[in-house]
């Protein structure tokens, strides 16, 4: 097993944006310089919270969205991010749409999530109950009309935006891009993690697929078991699941992934899908595409697809598509494991 | 085409004659003279001094020569034994010697087929330990991927 060396000259910077916790590595001679580039890496997440979060009302986002039905130019970054995401929904074949936020929001997250917790709806372990009906909230990302000479966007009347993941993820492969220019770095965007070089003396960066475990109230690091490690190098790793971000809504259980094609939380056998992919959008989109389509639909997309990915089920059962056995350093099989 | 030719060459030399006593009677003739040696003279000393400067740069070049044909012969074979060195090659050592066999079996024919015929011992079953590794040697990762927080 190749140990990780020259530990001591990574640099890492904590901070919170965009949602949620993010933390960024650089491996640098020059510690002074790092801390200072990695504090870059921040402001430029939260420059991107600005624009891309629903939650204020002064963001980007929240001004498209206040003008659903007519024309609305935007800007260079926004405009990157709304096409990219228009065409992973294509991609996706509309597993993945840019345009749930109404059926989003009908769910109860409305908030910051931190606030959604303060206020439900408590955090339980029983199993997914059959969501409530809410229709008219489908994907509408194929009625979204662009002018690319005028970076301008129309949205069907009441249908809004929520990039979710995909701006996140663009601004993670944005930050690692940064920090490439000065040496080996790591980003991790609340989970969805982006590789630049290996660090000295290693394969990649030694990291983990968490193994999900929603019967914990809180998470702790130190207490996180692995499904997998695996060395990440110039790549990215995104894990979609409903094993945390779900709560209690009119005595059923609800959750944040909401299937474009009824406008409702998704009814899914899974619980957590992880997928290794180029660039951390689409690792993102193509996890919650398989979560959203179920174990067997979403193992055989990921495998058409060729994607490396870690699927886990209701049951536990973890399964990993043939791609991502190359990758793996260690699988631990307290779960059952199918291959 | 000959005989013009000829004739205008006839003219051209008369011409030249002509020009000569010209400028022979404008001159006194010993002052033709000692114009001409003078200007051997200056030739000739112009000749020397390049030959001489010619002579300097020839010994200067050489010389530069020489020292660098110096250096070579003093480089060289300390590159050459540098890469004699690295060239080296171990002697091929000679194989043990290997016993030779008997021709023939001393076990006679009976002997052979009784051999031959006896079922083999079964070979032990052949199974590969599973391997599993102790989540106790597990590194810790930098860090996990895990649904949003």
């Amino acid at each position: 097993m190749t140990t990780l060396s020259n530990s001591t000259s990574w640099a890492s910077h904590h901070f919170y944006a965009m949602g949620s916790h993010m933390t960024a590595w650089l491996e640098l001679a020059d510690h002074t310089l790092a801390q200072s580039l990695l504090q870059q890496v921040e402001a430029l997440f939260q420059a991107a919270e600005a624009r891309f979060t629903r939650f204020r009302p002064t963001s980007e986002l929240a001004q498209v969205n206040a003008q659903t039905g007519q024309w609305t130019s935007v800007s260079n970054v926004f405009w990157r991010v709304l096409t990219r995401a228009l065409r992973l929904s294509q991609l996706t074949a509309g597993l993945f749409d840019p345009t749930v936020l109404n059926a989003v929001e009908a769910t109860g997250y409305d908030r910051d999530f931190a606030k959604v917790g303060q206020h439900s709806l408590e955090r339980v372990a029983t199993a997914i109950l059959p969501p409530v009906t809410m229709p008219g909230l489908r994907g509408y990302a194929q009625a979204v009309k662009l002018d690319p000479a005028c970076h301008a966007v129309r949205l069907p009347g009441g249908v809004r935006l929520d990039f979710g993941g995909i701006a996140k993820g663009e601004t993670a492969q944005q930050a690692v891009a940064f920090l490439s220019q000065w040496g080996p770095c790591l980003v991790d965007a609340g989970g969805d993690l982006v590789a630049g070089d290996a660090p000295s003396g290693s394969p990649g960066w030694l990291v983990g697929i968490a193994k999900p475990n929603p019967l914990e109230k809180t998470e702790n690091a130190e207490t996180e078991s692995d499904l997998a490690q695996l060395w990440l190098k110039n790549s990215a790793l995104a894990t979609s699941g409903i094993d945390y971000r779900r709560w209690q809504q009119g005595g059923a259980t609800v959750h944040h992934l909401i299937d474009p094609r009824t406008g409702v939380a998704a009814a899914t056998d899974l619980l957590t899908v992880s997928v290794l992919a180029a660039d951390a959008a689409l690792a993102e989109v193509w996890a919650k595409a398989a979560l959203i389509a179920g174990a067997a639909a979403g193992s055989e997309l990921l495998h058409q697809q060729q994607l490396p990915a870690a699927l886990v089920d209701q049951q536990f059962q973890l399964m990993l598509t043939p791609a991502l056995q190359p990758f793996i350093q260690h699988s631990k099989c307290s779960l059952g494991l199918t291959v | 085409m000959m005989t013009n030719s000829s004739t205008v060459s006839t003219k051209a030399m008369s011409n030249i004659e002509k020009a000569k006593a010209k400028v022979a009677a404008s001159k006194p003739a010993v002052a033709t003279h000692s114009g001409a040696k003078a200007q051997t003279n200056r030739s000739v000393t112009m000749l020397k001094t390049t030959l001489v400067i010619s002579t300097i740069a020839a010994t200067l070049m050489g010389a530069n020569l020489a020292a660098r044909h110096d250096q070579m012969a003093v480089m060289t074979p300390a590159v050459t034994t540098a890469y004699a060195a690295d060239a080296t090659v171990d002697a091929p050592q000679p194989f043990a010697g290997v016993p030779n066999l008997p021709a023939t079996t001393n076990l006679d024919q009976a002997e052979l087929d009784s051999l031959l015929n006896k079922p083999l011992a079964p070979i032990p079953s052949l199974s590969i330990p599973s391997i599993s590794i102790p989540s106790g040697t597990l590194q810790t990762p930098v860090t996990r991927s895990r649904s949003s927080r």
